[in-house]
């Protein structure tokens, strides 16, 4: 009912409903009321006339959304649902058992209703949980603990997850075929053929043995080198060539002996000379001297903490002088223990 | 087959990168498709993501690799509809139209109109380039921000 407090047309939409079931519309949306028709929505694959009844508060309650953005776009009830659930089945891969889960944790669900022609299940999954169902269904190797933490015992069967299938709303669903699965997934009419063709290229791969199992922390090995040499500052950046001048002076400034700063004028000139070679052909793992890459691969992501646990003690210093001092062979230190850090591992 | 409509989307699109892999680590199965063939560069999905967000936002490396692997799907799927469209007509270039065309069949009307709308006006902008035989960044800025 809040949504007719705050949607402009929620009268009409009120009047509308109150012909069709007026005791389900005066009765209030709690949690258990949900949980319980979403569970009997889940357990039983035909719409019978009793729930008809039952699905008509959620349908009313997405009636709203639907025409708050069909307001903002101008456009027809039929088209704008057909199109977004075609967007969202493509996107998300999720079964009615998650759904269910869903509506019990009280999270609230977003959907939009393809018509009011006839009665239709009306249960949309989050973009958050299909993102993770993704996540199972491409294997990464911490899909495990988010998954099992998200998902209860009772859908352990439904571990059997595809791409781009959504149970949603459209004007005309067509039951999808699953393996090793008893409930039907519904998905969007014009989509079931490619859904069923990309399927087909999917097995045909994984047949084949072609699909890669693990993602590689990089893709070459000698830029990957390179990476682990250069000079980094305070959170883990790369320097670029200014930043290395300034370095030299201040170590300059400090009184270091001349072997130390011939050693580091020798180490500033070879890091140069690689990033301009290697600045044309940019890549993950690496970064030019002109552009500052946000994107830190997991390989450097050790560098990265043991930079902060460096910040931490730039903080604890006392004196401005020593902290320069301190930041400094910070810095060299974490490098090389990353770099000895990342050759044991290829090693391995 | 849908491999090369794969290869020849990221060629539209101007994805243009020398892969050439060390012989040591990546040829251990010369059968496997690289992740490289297979998705989209991750660095540039994590830029896509970032134009919409506030600028102190961060992505997560998970983000970035899941969106990865939907954005990756999603081309597959669209131009696997393109691909059977061309293959019925005998034709063996996959053009623009085939991409509107697939994306309206599956279900993607408001991505298809607007589509429709950038595909015009940059074959108008070849078009003027060609002739012209010189290129302005500020006229190509303006028609996208017209579309």
């Amino acid at each position: 009912m809040k949504n007719l407090c705050e949607n402009g047309s929620g009268p009409t939409h009120l009047t509308s409903y109150a012909l069709g079931c007026s005791s389900w519309g005066t009765s209030s949306e709690s949690d258990v009321q949900q949980s319980s028709m979403s569970k009997s929505l889940s357990l039983k694959m035909s719409v019978l006339p009793q729930q008809c009844h039952k699905t008509k508060p959620l349908s009313f309650q997405y009636q709203d959304r639907d025409s708050s953005s069909t307001q903002s776009t101008g456009q027809s009830y039929p088209e704008v649902g057909s199109a977004q659930s075609g967007q969202i089945s493509v996107q998300c891969s999720n079964s009615s058992a998650s759904s269910t889960h869903n509506t019990t944790g009280g999270k609230s669900v977003e959907g939009v209703i393809g018509s009011t022609v006839g009665i239709q299940d009306c249960t949309f999954p989050p973009s958050q949980l299909c993102y993770n169902q993704s996540l199972a269904h491409t294997a990464f190797h911490f899909a495990e603990p988010c998954f099992s933490g998200l998902l209860a015992a009772p859908f352990v069967p439904q571990s059997n997850i595809h791409h781009a299938q959504l149970l949603g709303m459209t004007p005309a669903r067509i039951p999808l075929p699953l393996d090793l699965s008893e409930e039907p997934m519904y998905v969007n009419a014009k989509q079931y053929h490619a859904i069923l063709r990309r399927r087909q290229y999917r097995a045909k791969l994984e047949a084949q043995n072609k699909l890669i199992k693990e993602r590689k922390p990089y893709l070459h090995e000698s830029r990957h080198l390179h990476a682990l040499k250069r000079a980094r500052g305070s959170g883990g950046r790369f320097l670029n060539a200014k930043k290395l001048q300034e370095l030299k002076l201040t170590s300059a400034n400090r009184g270091l002996d001349v072997s130390g700063c011939t050693q580091l004028n020798l180490s500033g000139n070879m890091s140069e000379s690689k990033v301009q070679a290697v600045e044309n052909l940019n890549y993950r793992n690496g970064a030019s001297t002109t552009t500052c890459s946000d994107v830190i691969s997991t390989s450097n992501s050790d560098d990265v903490f043991q930079q902060h646990e460096s910040d931490f003690r730039l903080c604890g210093y006392p004196s401005h002088i020593g902290r320069n001092m301190q930041g400094y062979s910070a810095d060299i230190g974490g490098g090389g223990g990353g770099g000895n850090q990342h050759r044991l591992s290829v090693l391995m | 087959m849908g491999d090369n409509n794969i290869g020849k989307v990221l060629e539209r699109e101007g994805f243009k990168y020398n892969f050439t892999a060390a012989a040591s680590d990546t040829s251990a199965q010369d059968e496997v498709i690289k992740e490289q063939d297979r998705l989209l560069p991750i660095a540039n999905v994590g830029r896509i993501m970032k134009q919409i967000l506030p600028p102190n936002a961060k992505i997560s490396k998970e983000a970035k690799e899941t969106m990865q692997e939907c954005v990756s799907e999603f081309i597959s799927f669209v131009t696997g509809e393109a691909s059977d469209k061309c293959h019925k007509e005998k034709r063996k270039t996959v053009n623009g139209d085939d991409i509107c065309w697939a994306l309206a069949t599956l279900g993607f009307d408001d991505y298809s109109e607007p589509l429709k709308r950038y595909l015009h006006k940059y074959r108008e902008f070849e078009g003027e380039r060609a002739n012209q035989n010189k290129g302005n960044n500020n006229t190509y800025e303006n028609n996208i921000a017209n579309i």
